[in-house]
């Protein structure tokens, strides 16, 4: 018998109780955390709002080959992002 | 031999760097697929050799090596090493190939370690057992038909079965020290921002941290001490200076300890070891409380399922792999779908941010609790690891976190060690020290592990 953790294919079935189960555990917790003290929401005050950016870093020629050959759909120097362009 | 051994004999030409990612090739190919079928290794790097002869060469020439000269190194799956396979034990990103080195990696390099293998995990890091993963679980080298413990389980079980020197993981709720515990090896989970996680794929960004596995307490501090420190790629990452192991054999050291949250045969373990190390140190302990421990558990999981519900809307089947959710295993699909139902508006307050304010009340007990002890110590688990497939309530896996999570939900550092066995099986013992006391942490586990 696989245990809950397993991985496998699932069906929708299996998907719709896996739903089911996660909402029931986070409305569990939830009422746990209910009870507890509220606190209030920390401010953090800054003096300086920028960081600094540097001259930024180049990628490298290996960066742009290796993201190209990732991707199922490209044209000679851009991918194609399509919706459902990786699905088996 | 200590990781941190080799490392001065192949500096000195007593040990070849080729020597020693050859042995651990002929291992792996024993033992990982086939053999014992450990599967704690999902990627090969077929140019580790001539790494290795790189280092071999430096040496005959005299040139100054790095601090992790000839180490054979394996990275848990999420951790972005340049031109391998990293696909977070996961069919989304099966096959795609990081373009670029995290900056863990990058720091490994530049001190000549040998980056050879890519670990199996729990896919995305979610589970905590190994067996999640889309590549199948992995088993336990100490008693295969146990699971490791997750959700570096590949790199807690590629040190316990002498596949590497050292290893990455990264620890969200108990990932590096929790495997690390059932498979009898360290592992280290820095305080948050010790060390960059530029190049992890993140599981969840309040909590995520990269830290090392190892068979000692030494060699886990040197790879740890190379992977710190501030990196501008990573902004919640901040400066420390060097780790340095110190001897505490006669200091005044005290050790908090709370109320057992393990099952008796752990708890008793490990108060036996706090009472050895009392009586050899001439330390002392105290019992401290530590409020609202008792909902770390259900504090923790709801920021988790948020932040992997958010952390993976990138992976849509257009830029990074196959939709998610069309491929995703039981335990990363409970967690996006529950992280995208308590994300409603309708329940705005109710479950993210009221965890996020428990989780300052948690971080301020640990405060005030590091003002009168200079350590907590804890069972790293609160019992065994149990049978690959064996049929668990969710409610109890999660459960056996519930040592680990504190430690993330207060931003302090943590470290797992082994502290004996019951029926052959490892059991870990859990340091905590105040946010940023590595050194501190680690000198403690130093002593502890001296009286093995």
């Amino acid at each position: 018998m696989a245990s809950e953790l397993t991985w496998r294919r699932l069906s929708d079935k299996e998907k719709n109780e896996v739903e089911q189960k996660a909402k029931k555990i986070m409305l569990d917790f939830g009422d746990t955390l209910e009870s507890l003290p509220d606190i209030p929401e920390a401010i953090v005050e800054r003096d300086k709002f920028d960081r600094e950016e540097g001259n930024g870093i180049l990628c490298d020629d290996i960066f742009r080959d290796i993201i190209l050959e990732n991707a199922p759909k490209k044209n000679k120097d851009f991918i194609i992002a399509e919706k459902g362009g990786w699905v088996e | 031999m200590k990781a941190i051994e080799k490392v001065e004999l192949v500096k000195l030409g007593k040990l070849k760097a080729v020597d020693n990612i050859n042995e651990f090739l002929n291992r792996i190919e024993k033992d990982n697929k086939k053999g014992k079928g450990i599967n704690a290794v999902l990627v090969i790097n077929d140019k580790a050799l001539e790494e290795a002869k790189k280092i071999d060469h430096k040496v005959k020439k005299g040139q100054k090596l790095g601090r992790l000269a000839g180490l054979g190194i394996i990275v848990k799956a999420n951790i972005c090493v340049q031109g391998f396979e990293t696909n977070c034990a996961s069919k989304t990103l099966e096959g795609w190939i990081a373009p670029y080195d995290a900056t863990v990696i990058s720091k490994i390099k530049k001190e000549d370690g040998i980056i050879f293998g890519m670990a199996n995990m729990d896919e995305f890091a979610c589970g905590g057992s190994g067996e999640t993963s889309a590549f199948g679980p992995t088993k336990n080298p100490v008693k295969a038909d146990l699971i490791p413990g997750g959700t570096s389980s590949g790199s807690a079980a590629s040190v316990a079965a002498g596949f590497c020197d050292l290893a990455l993981g990264s620890d969200t709720g108990g990932s590096i020290r929790n495997p690390a515990s059932h498979c009898g090896v360290v592992g280290v989970k820095p305080s948050y921002g010790f060390v960059s996680r530029y190049g992890l794929v993140d599981m969840a960004m309040s909590f995520d941290q990269i830290g090392p596995l190892a068979k000692d307490v030494e060699s886990a501090s040197l790879l740890l001490d190379v992977i710190k420190g501030r990196d501008e790629k990573d902004p919640i990452s901040y400066e420390r200076e060097s780790i340095k192991l110190g001897n505490l054999k006669n200091k005044k050291i005290i050790i908090g300890v709370i109320k057992p949250l393990a099952k008796p045969d752990v708890q008793n373990l490990i108060d036996n070891k706090i009472n050895e190390v009392i009586s050899k140190f001439s330390w002392s302990k105290k019992q401290i409380e530590i409020k609202y421990i008792d909902v770390a558990v259900q504090t923790y999981y709801p920021i988790v399922y948020t932040e992997v519900y958010s952390g993976t809307r990138k992976f849509d089947g257009r830029r990074f792999g196959k939709k998610i959710e069309d491929v995703a295993g039981p335990e990363l699909l409970r967690r996006i779908l529950g992280g995208s139902e308590i994300t409603k508006a309708e329940y705005e307050g109710r479950y993210y941010k009221k965890a996020l304010q428990v989780k300052e009340l948690i971080k301020e007990e640990f405060e005030k609790a590091f003002k009168i002890v200079d350590c907590i110590i804890v069972p790293t688990c609160p019992g065994l690891p149990w049978k690959i497939g064996e049929s668990m309530n969710l409610e109890e896996v999660y459960a056996y976190d519930a040592l680990t999570i504190p430690a993330n939900l207060a931003e302090i550092c943590a470290i797992s060690i082994p502290a004996g066995k019951i029926n052959g099986i490892p059991v870990g013992l859990q340091i905590f020290c105040a946010k940023g006391q590595e050194s501190k942490m680690l000198s403690i586990a130093r002593e502890i592990e001296s009286l093995e």
